[in-house]
């Protein structure tokens, strides 16, 4: 629990938020989380937002065949950091993770690895610092052509992050909007690379503050490409946005303190 | 607002196919109703362009455009004639561009090759702003067909809401 004095800095994760559908040409909320009603949030500014919000891919793969081409549309970004398939990393952090069916329910829910029956075998196509295709093994004697999926991080498209009042006629506010290929071409972590993207400096004053029971959104647009955020097997979905949080002063009203964050969003 | 970018991605971009050989757009933008939008002389542009037939060329077969194109910004104003582009930056190669990756020039170390210059004859005070229903595009020139909607470019604005 936040103590009401000082603020302590945390990294809001996907797993503490809400994710919701989307169809691609509309500009709606992919990913909420909202603040409690007895804490203040307030983001940090110039620390780096990590942000790879991912869409599904899906094929069929025929039974006991080897070096099958699966051809990604739109191809996948190689993000620095996440897990690098193309170096042997099969796992569910990866900025390409791939299910099968092996029961034939027809819910791709197998995790493809190196030595899954259907498998990655190694070989993968590279577009400067895009992944194009790449080859799937079945190793099955079974009947049946096999659905994957596979969840490929979104290079198309704009991610904003706003603050949302609560309640009837509730208004926004962008606090970061880049395009989806910045987010996953920043390298927080690369000590020699300056390619942060970060919660502005400006970010300081009221700008930066979400009241009790406001909303921190993820935003996601593009006219022809999907994300699909809300699947059980959206594993590599990243959110990491630094904020300060610190309890409810006694003398804080939540009630002002939303009309007076509510009024300076108006403002501009 | 600050952090808005001028990119490829917004919802009031507009993909185009550039004509070879003929100065012509490759993505409009219609700046939106009671919106204006100001851009700034000396930012980093970040961009990716990509043909929409693969060409041949000495390296093979690619989607890359030829060397020998040519990029700029324009702008229109609601009564000008139709295709009547005012071009308001200095022309720029697009091989700073293409020979690095959208990952690589994302680091503004050694950038100099992709700042975005205004032409001084044409909008002098170094920041210039765009009212709705002025439109904003950017050019470019060369013999290939290049795909607005396959290419991406980006480079920071101010965007005002009414």
């Amino acid at each position: 629990m936040a103590s009401s004095e000082q603020a302590r800095q945390v990294v809001l994760t996907e797993d503490q938020f809400t994710t919701r559908p989307y169809s691609a040409g509309e500009e709606g909320i992919v990913a909420t989380v909202q603040v409690p009603s007895n804490q203040v949030w307030m983001t940090a500014p110039g620390q780096p937002i990590e942000l790879a919000l991912v869409s599904k891919q899906t094929t069929t793969v025929d039974e006991n065949t080897a070096d099958q081409t699966v051809t990604l549309d739109p191809e996948a970004p190689m993000v620095d950091y996440l897990d690098d398939p193309t170096a042997g990393e099969y796992t569910g952090n990866a900025y390409i993770v791939g299910y099968f069916d092996s029961t034939g329910d027809g819910t791709p829910d197998t995790q493809i690895t190196g030595s899954s029956t259907v498998q990655f075998n190694g070989t993968f196509s590279e577009d400067g610092d895009f992944v194009t295709s790449f080859e799937v093994d079945d190793t099955s004697g079974d009947a049946g052509t096999k659905d994957c999926e596979f969840y490929v991080v979104q290079r198309y498209g704009i991610s904003t992050i706003q603050k949302r009042s609560a309640g009837a006629g509730n208004v926004s506010q962008s606090l970061k909007s880049e395009d989806s290929v910045r987010y996953a071409f920043a390298s927080p972590n690369d000590p020699s690379a300056d390619r942060q993207v970060t919660w502005d400096a400006t970010m300081g004053g009221m700008r930066g503050i979400l009241p009790p029971k406001y909303s921190l959104d993820i935003v996601f647009y593009d006219n022809t490409e999907g994300v699909a955020l809300d699947s059980d097997r959206a594993d590599n979905l990243t959110i990491a946005l630094p904020v300060k949080q610190r309890g409810l002063k006694d003398d804080e009203d939540p009630g002002d303190l939303r009309r007076k964050v509510a009024n300076s969003m108006t403002e501009l | 607002m600050s952090g808005d970018k001028l990119s490829t991605e917004l919802k009031w971009s507009i993909d185009e196919t550039s004509v070879p050989d003929v100065p012509s757009p490759v993505q409009r933008w219609d700046v939106p109703d009671g919106a204006n939008v100001t851009v700034r002389s000396g930012v980093v542009a970040i961009a990716d362009f990509q043909t929409a037939d693969p060409n041949t060329g000495p390296s093979g077969t690619s989607a890359d455009p030829s060397r020998s194109t040519r990029l700029a910004l324009g702008y229109k104003e609601p009564n000008d004639p139709l295709g009547a582009w005012t071009v308001f930056t200095q022309e720029q190669r697009i091989a700073p561009f293409n020979d690095l990756s959208l990952k690589d020039q994302q680091s503004s170390e050694n950038a100099q090759n992709r700042v975005i210059t205004f032409d001084p004859e044409e909008v002098g005070s170094g920041s210039l702003t765009l009212e709705d229903a002025d439109e904003i595009a950017l050019l470019v020139i060369g013999p290939d067909e290049i795909d607005g909607a396959d290419s991406q470019f980006a480079i920071p604005m101010e965007f005002n809401n009414g």
